[in-house]
């Protein structure tokens, strides 16, 4: 089943909201340089977007997103992107949803989004569009979550504005069922994990290497008509410190086979921890765990645990701000029909970002990072397994934002 | 009180039982602004400019505001019957006029009180031809640590 019969719902709202709202435009390139082996992205087992023969100017994204409100509660958010030519779409969704926000007239407030978004478990993208303003490249962590996991479906947020009510703190839970995300962990699986920027487009496929050589993935489509779910919890003082729980589990049916995207339904769940704390003078420290599993085949006959975690820190020194990440991350195909297995990822990364607004709407930025791995994958290219790849990127980022009325 | 660059400008004010205060938005985007605070409820549905006549502060108590697409953004109205009031400014003084001399008790009120709720009280005595006074308060038990913290303040509100 397809998520454009989903997404008619933002669209058709989209018509209905004659009245225009808030548009941006943002252009992001890039200058990359990097000794990394081929990217995943062109069919090899590099972890970074930019790898081997991919030097020069680059097309970060280019995003354009809408915003409006509809009616007195409720807002419609579209992004759309484009990411590289070599997409399957030139422009293509990222998320499109709808939230009614209704105004609270307690400390209690809900919340509810329907359509195609993020669930909260990044810490590190906090700008609009899903961005992550502390450096280039994501951590492994939520790069994984920019490539194969949307909520497609309906999310309820209950939160007690205790801060609104002379408190110091606000309590939230979130729950969400949702479809449309059943190859979820198929590239965990069969590549591992990825540091970059480039999020999975609703309509478009993810470029990867598998098992037998390069594919390109659907990752968001309904395999077993079984909705998933996840169950979030979130907690913020008023002094700057905020933690977040969740555990997701999209309920996939791992023996259900879809022939037109040539893919199981895969079965993932995980557990997701975070812990953002930002001090008055200047200071950001975000921690994020993920640990999970996913299962495909009757009988769940495969499995692949993957966990990951990452420490960042940051520091804001006027339109400067300075940003160094280490994190670890590992997948092992723990039960397997295929012996031995060349399914395993272990590494570490470290990354140094910096980024410097010179004006409102404009930002210079540049990142170092380096990713050492072992990939057992590799050998089936006449790779050595092991790889430490290093990248340098400079990006140049501007804003337009106009309105429509 | 105006919205600027997602705050609200100014943060905080002291007005007498009553008042009528606007809300104008000079931000580019829309704001929703809302209070539950039992001393007024209200919300003006989403704006930009000044569409909406100013809202009335008929009981005392704080008010606290907030914009319903924004959650950073915080505000604070503290409405009072009292005869003599002010906002401090930078060094912490406030003018007030026609005070008779006699006992009074000042309620000092901050943003980063523990419990908003309760003021700082302190038992003042104004004595004949006094025109100044000054009092020292060590307020820092009663505090939340300072908050102006790092980043955009359009970041985690879409």
């Amino acid at each position: 089943m397809n998520i454009a019969r989903v997404l008619m719902l933002p669209a058709l709202l989209l018509g209905a909201a004659a009245h225009a709202g808030d548009f941006d435009i943002q252009l992001d390139a890039r200058i990359a340089v990097s000794d990394s082996r081929t990217s995943f992205l062109d069919g090899g087992l590099g972890k970074l977007r930019y790898g081997e023969g991919g030097d020069g100017l680059k097309v970060g994204r280019i995003r354009m997103a809408y915003r409006t409100g509809i009616g007195e509660i409720a807002h419609l958010t579209i992004d759309a992107s484009a990411w590289s030519v070599a997409d399957t779409n030139p422009v293509d969704l990222t998320e499109a949803f709808v939230e009614l926000r209704p105004v609270p007239s307690s400390a209690w407030r809900s919340r509810i989004k329907l359509g195609a978004f993020y669930a909260p478990i990044s810490l590190e993208h906090r700008a609009s569009g899903w961005t992550n303003p502390y450096t280039l490249s994501s951590s492994a962590l939520n790069t994984w979550v920019g490539e194969e996991l949307r909520t497609i479906g309906a999310q309820y947020e209950l939160d007690w504005l205790g801060s609104r009510d002379g408190g110091a703190f606000d309590l939230g839970l979130t729950v969400a069922a949702y479809g449309w995300n059943d190859p979820a962990g198929v590239v965990i699986a069969l590549r591992g994990f990825a540091l970059h920027d480039r999020q999975t487009p609703l309509f478009g496929r993810l470029r990867t290497h598998v098992e037998g050589g390069p594919e390109s993935r659907v990752i968001f489509e309904e395999i077993d008509d079984r909705p998933g779910y996840y169950l979030g919890v979130k907690a913020r003082h008023a002094g700057g410190t905020e933690l977040r729980f969740l555990h997701y589990d999209n309920r996939a049916d791992p023996a259900a086979f879809d022939a037109s995207i040539q893919d199981y339904a895969w079965e993932t769940l995980f557990n997701s921890i975070g812990l953002r704390h930002e001090s008055p003078s200047g200071w950001t420290l975000i921690g994020q765990w993920l640990d999970g599993v996913t299962y495909v085949g009757p009988g769940r006959h495969d499995a692949w645990d993957f966990d990951s975690a990452f420490l960042l820190v940051a520091r804001q020194v006027g339109r400067h701000r300075l940003a160094a990440r280490v994190e670890q991350f590992a997948m092992n195909h723990t039960r397997t029909t295929v012996f031995p297995s060349l399914s395993r990822d272990r590494g570490t990364a470290w990354t140094l970002g910096w980024s410097f607004e010179p004006r409102e709407r404009l930002e210079l930025s540049a990142e170092i990072l380096q990713v050492r791995s072992d990939v057992a994958w590799r050998a089936q290219l006449g790779e050595p397994s092991d790889a430490t790849e290093d990248s340098l990127q400079l990006g140049v980022r501007y804003s337009f934002p106009f309105s429509g009325r | 009180m105006d919205q600027v660059g997602l705050k609200f400008e100014p943060a905080v004010l002291v007005v007498p039982v009553g008042s009528q205060i606007s809300f104008p938005n000079s931000d580019s985007v829309s704001h929703q602004v809302y209070s539950f605070s039992q001393a007024k409820r209200f919300q003006l549905p989403l704006y930009r400019g000044k569409p909406y006549p100013p809202v009335q502060f008929s009981v005392p108590g704080l008010v606290t505001l907030g914009c319903n697409i924004h959650d950073a953004m915080i505000g604070y109205i503290v409405v009072t019957d009292a005869r003599h009031f002010g906002k401090t400014n930078g060094q912490g003084a406030f003018q007030t006029e026609d005070l008779e001399p006699g006992e009074y008790e000042l309620l000092i009120w901050h943003p980063r009180l523990r419990d908003a709720q309760q003021p700082i009280r302190k038992r003042i005595i104004i004595n004949t031809d006094e025109t100044a006074i000054e009092l020292t308060v060590d307020a820092r038990a009663a505090l939340r640590p300072k908050r102006d913290f790092p980043g955009r303040a359009d970041w985690d509100s879409y």
